[in-house]
């Protein structure tokens, strides 16, 4: 016979649910008071999923650290919209997300505008890229530069970071359709350009 | 079913190339240096200046120089361990020694580790070797003919030679970095074990443990454990971006493709970005009238449009009879599309939301016709789920449950979720002896799952006999 016992929720179980949500409010509110230890807290909590996010733009090194400065500022100046209505976790996310992909779109206009008043274009691929793994990692890093930020996202975090479609369409405030769509055409666009290659 | 990825049946050598390409690639590192210097600049936001650019100005005026650092940027690592040779040998692992200053253990007959005096120059002759802690705690074994002159901070500077560095791990805050200076560059660590070699032409940094960052000015260079990074390489690439080449062609390679693809008309290209950008401004009319007039004509943009006229049915106009019209249109024209698939699965999605019995036979087709076509998509877990979904609906629950049982765990949340519950009931409906401990699973994995309460009304219904309840 099946029993009910431990089906139902407890009163326990239920604070467990509202816990995380009411403990990140009272983060919120102690930073939008001027807490340092709260804001510092959020920032050490967060820093890691938008560092993540910048990283798969193609993103790196000092420019990492610009974009990553500027999502924090900009999450420190909207911290008092923040309503609870969704996680902390997934409104950074929607903040980040835009920030970065537009800071990606701009560079990717800046790389366009570089070739155009360069003297000479970006070097192409060596004849022998395939032949070794250094020669495989640089090219697949020119030909995701290639790519619309947003289905770089998409293809860098599912292909490489193994994450899955559902975690990225929340990283990038769309629905699972959307991503699978950016999917597959950054994969149409990568075989293709790996199949046009000297 | 098979787990096959993306490419992983490639057959060309371009393509599993890329395969390998895409398996060798860097994961995501995250890196403790960079947390601490973005924490420098954001702990007091509300007095921090958001970063500021003018993309065009700057991108215009620096545009052969950021040619030059872009390629200094990709090239500038070697994985698979120090690429030159290393006169240090196998790293001692007594970095703890380092901290607190202590004597270490002194293999090879290398002198005891005593502390290196802030001002102190410390040099190795031939066949010499010495271990030194520095002031700040870090430790120092010093490869033959080797000089580290460390100023009045304490702050290093390798002057010639190889040294590896111990720097154990501190407890954090901005100023808790170890730096070594080298010629123009600055090596910046906050706990790694790391060798520097300044030889007459070229510096190189390998990391053995931790991470590192190179700093030239205002550009760095972060690489991990196991890469090495050398300035010879970025000093090469330099030169290369400045040097006038015979050759003004863009490569094959770096062609660009898909929607901006150079067989693209010039016409199509602005119809495409008017297109998209009446999209973006909420003008699906606008935008669909575009789009239909791309996909009017001919080639990739033609195609684009045609596949795009459906979701704007579907997302903006909420338009779901005609979104399907327009994807069958796209799937009678192009057959075996680039996003033939994508299409395929579309009209699926959009089928499912929709009632009525012709509908349900017709998504039913669409999706086991699209099992049959793509066997190794990466999406059939979730069309096997509504497939499941259709046959339980009908009542033909052994059918529903082979479909539910094809749907992998990793399908996703939700797929998974409907699938695990959906085997449970029809086995329920089949008053299989199984239903009992498959909905307690279930209730068990998934005590919040999306069907918790349903689940737990069928084992109500079962402890008081199965004619109670129908899933």
């Amino acid at each position: 016979m099946v029993k009910r016992e431990g089906i139902e929720r407890t009163p326990t179980d239920l604070a467990g649910r509202s816990g995380p949500e009411a403990r990140e409010r009272d983060m919120v509110r102690r930073c939008v008071e001027g807490d340092t230890t709260a804001w510092r807290a959020l920032y050490d909590r967060h820093f890691p999923d938008v560092e993540r996010l910048v990283a798969s733009l193609g993103i790196v090194d000092a420019e990492a650290d610009d974009i990553c400065q500027e999502i924090f500022v900009i999450i420190y100046k909207n911290l008092a919209r923040f309503r609870g209505e969704a996680r902390l976790s997934t409104w950074i996310y929607r903040l980040a997300t835009r920030e970065a992909i537009r800071f990606a779109r701009r560079r990717r206009l800046m790389r366009g505008l570089a070739e155009l008043f360069a003297r000479e274009k970006r070097d192409p691929a060596q004849a022998d890229w395939s032949e070794s793994e250094a020669g495989r990692r640089h090219y697949l890093r020119q030909l995701l530069d290639r790519l619309p930020p947003e289905r770089r996202l998409a293809l860098v975090l599912y292909e490489i970071e193994g994450v899955p479609v559902s975690e990225i369409a929340r990283i990038s405030d769309c629905a699972e359709n959307t991503v699978w769509t950016r999917l597959h055409r950054a994969r149409t666009e990568l075989e293709k350009l790996a199949q046009d290659a000297p | 079913m098979s787990d096959l990825r993306w490419l992983d049946d490639a057959d060309d050598p371009a393509r599993i190339a890329l395969r390998q390409g895409l398996d060798e690639a860097e994961r995501f590192t995250h890196s403790e240096l960079m947390q601490r210097r973005v924490w420098a600049r954001v702990s007091d936001p509300a007095r921090t200046r958001r970063v500021t650019r003018n993309a065009f100005l700057r991108g215009a005026l620096a545009a052969s120089a950021l040619t030059a650092v872009t390629v200094f940027a990709v090239e500038r690592v070697q994985v698979g361990g120090p690429a030159r040779p290393t006169a240090l040998g196998p790293a001692e692992h007594a970095a703890s020694d380092a901290t607190t200053g202590a004597a270490a253990p002194t293999p090879q007959g290398q002198q005891l580790a005593v502390v290196a005096a802030a001002g102190a120059v410390v040099e190795t002759g031939a066949g010499e070797r010495l271990v030194r802690v520095l002031p700040r705690g870090a430790r120092a074994e010093l490869a033959p003919r080797t000089a580290v002159a460390v100023d009045e901070q304490g702050r290093p500077e390798l002057r010639h030679g190889e040294v590896r560095f111990h720097v154990a791990p501190s407890a954090g805050g901005v100023d808790a970095k170890f730096s070594v200076r080298v010629a123009s560059y600055r090596v910046v660590v906050a706990g790694a074990r790391f060798v520097v070699k300044a030889e007459a032409q070229s510096i190189s940094v390998a990391v053995e443990d931790g991470e590192a960052e190179i700093w030239n000015g205002s550009h760095v260079v972060r690489i991990g454990a196991g890469e090495t990074w050398s300035s010879d390489a970025a000093a090469e690439t330099a030169k290369r971006a400045g040097a006038p080449r015979a050759s003004r062609e863009r490569s094959p390679a770096l062609a660009p493709v898909g929607e901006t693809d150079s067989q693209v008309a010039e016409q199509d290209r602005e119809d495409l970005a008017a297109a998209r950008a009446a999209r973006a401004a909420s003008d699906p009319r606008r935008a669909l009238a575009l789009y239909e007039h791309l996909a009017s004509r001919s080639g990739p943009a033609a195609e684009n449009a045609l596949y795009e006229i459906g979701g704007i049915y579907h997302d903006q106009l909420k338009q779901p009879a005609k979104a399907v019209a327009a994807w069958d249109r796209y799937r009678a024209r192009y057959p075996n599309g680039l996003l033939r698939a994508e299409a395929d699965l579309s009209v699926i999605d959009t089928l499912a939301t929709l009632d009525g019995s012709e509908v349900g036979s017709r998504t039913l087709n669409e999706a086991l016709a699209f099992l049959k076509r793509y066997p190794h998509s990466e999406r059939r877990g979730e069309v096997s789920r509504v497939v499941g979904d259709l046959y339980r609906e009908r009542g033909n629950y052994r059918a529903a449950l082979d479909f539910y049982r094809a749907v992998p765990a990793a399908a996703g949340g939700a797929d998974a979720d409907d699938a695990a519950f959906g085997q449970a009931a029809c086995l329920y409906a089949l008053r299989d002896d199984g239903a009992d401990a498959a909905l307690r699973a279930y209730l068990a994995q998934r005590p919040h799952g999306r069907h918790a309460r349903d689940a737990a009304r069928l084992l109500g219904g079962a402890s008081g006999g199965h004619d109670k309840e129908t899933p």
